[in-house]
């Protein structure tokens, strides 16, 4: 008799803290655990728009977001940049290496020069292009500084220009966080410098997945464009 | 005959012990290492460039038993100008992003933690990267120094040709103490 009492109360207890634990769980995660930043507040990126360079366009004006059932990736770095732009350009590679093809076929690239003196736009086709040779991939400049600087700002970003000579080999100080855009122009993700490939990979493949089931389910929705 | 065996052993055990406590102390001053002891450069690599880059780094890891300093790095003519060290890292003026800010004054490697835990970026919050060339990099005694993307660097400025992975670059060290040193970093691709 003491004995099934005691079971009794053990079982109660144990359905309290299994409750407990799912509640928590639950609450915690509407969403599975991204390890960049999330919560991103920046609604100006939607009307951002940039002289761009890549798939045939040649200098028009582009928004900064992907083509409807895309992800774009995006960097304002520069390519003269010996180490951090490298690093963040190589980590993502490698991280989109380790994707289903399915899931690589998704994504484009593009970046936005801080260096506009010695990055043409074909330059940046050459540099991004170098790193992703599969996907579309975007260079977005302008020689306008202070328009420059409003579109840094729409993503947090900044840039500036190390004081130099004429003729001297000079630096640019970058913001170097990887952005991760919807064909709304919604920055979903941003991952800051030294977000290791893993890490990025295994965003990307939540991004990509609930990217891939929301277009399946607007396509059943058939809603008119 | 009992008692001189063990007085004989006894003796020829004094005698070996004698010998070897001498030959141990000879042959070496022991005021002073003979030769300097050994600073070594492990796993020196560098990234493989883009068509057109004009400029890529060199990364390793430097390991001393005594304190040194990196002071200078060339680099063949063939591969480029030349090369310069230099330190990457992040910037934490948040201050000013009107064009005014005091970006060129570098208050030293302050590691104001990244801003990067807050859940929402506002147009003020993004940490910098910035890169400034040195004059040395210390090796500390008995420690090591790791050249790394995003940290130290050798940095090779004025690119001959694109850089292929697998290419073999050779690099001349200047090391304050240990003098200059030949290291073959191989290029790779991240």
């Amino acid at each position: 008799m003491d004995r099934c009492a005691r079971r009794r109360i053990d079982i109660r207890r144990v359905g309290v803290v299994a409750l407990l634990l799912t509640a928590a769980l639950l609450a915690g995660c509407g969403q599975p655990d991204l390890h960049g930043d999330t919560g991103i507040d920046l609604p100006q990126t939607r009307t951002v728009r940039l002289p761009a360079w890549g798939q045939g366009l040649e200098g028009r004006e582009r928004p900064l977001r992907p083509t409807q059932g895309k992800l774009m990736i995006l960097y304002f770095g520069y390519t003269s940049c010996p180490d951090v732009c490298p690093t963040s350009m190589a980590a993502l590679r490698s991280a989109v290496r380790t994707l289903p093809r399915e899931q690589q076929r998704q994504l484009e690239f593009a970046m936005v020069t801080g260096d506009p003196a010695r990055d043409s736009g074909k330059r940046l086709l050459e540099y991004i292009g170098y790193f992703f040779p599969e996907q579309p991939v975007y260079g977005y400049r302008t020689t306008d500084m202070a328009r420059l600087a409003k579109a840094e700002d729409a993503f947090g970003a900044a840039s500036e220009i190390e004081p130099h000579k004429r003729g001297e080999n000079y630096s640019v100080t970058h913001t170097a966080y990887l952005y991760a855009i919807d064909h709304n122009g919604d920055v979903l993700v941003m991952w800051p410098f030294g977000a290791l490939s893993t890490e990025i990979a295994h965003d990307l493949r939540i991004l990509l997945d609930r990217q891939q089931a929301n277009s399946s389910t607007e396509s059943r929705k058939d809603q008119p464009k | 005959m009992k008692n001189i065996r063990p007085t004989a052993g006894l003796i020829g055990l004094l005698i070996v012990s004698i010998a070897a406590l001498t030959l141990s102390g000879c042959g070496k001053d022991e005021t002073k290492p003979t030769v300097a002891a050994e600073l070594t450069v492990t796993d020196p690599w560098v990234r493989a460039t883009p068509p057109g880059q004009k400029t890529s780094a060199a990364y390793m890891k430097i390991a001393s038993p005594t304190a040194d300093k990196l002071i200078a790095a060339e680099v063949s003519p063939e591969v480029a100008d030349h090369a310069e060290l230099h330190l990457a890292k992040i910037s934490t003026d948040k201050a000013d992003m009107g064009g005014d800010s005091g970006m060129n004054d570098d208050s030293g490697m302050k590691d104001d933690s990244d801003t990067d835990d807050e859940a929402s970026h506002t147009k003020q919050d993004g940490a910098k990267m910035t890169m400034k060339q040195v004059d040395s990099i210390a090796v500390p005694a008995d420690g090591s120094v790791e050249l790394r993307p995003g940290g130290y660097h050798v940095m090779l400025i004025g690119l001959k040709q694109q850089i292929e992975a697998g290419q073999k670059v050779e690099l001349t060290l200047s090391f304050e103490r240990a003098g200059k040193v030949k290291v073959v970093a191989v290029a790779k691709d991240e």
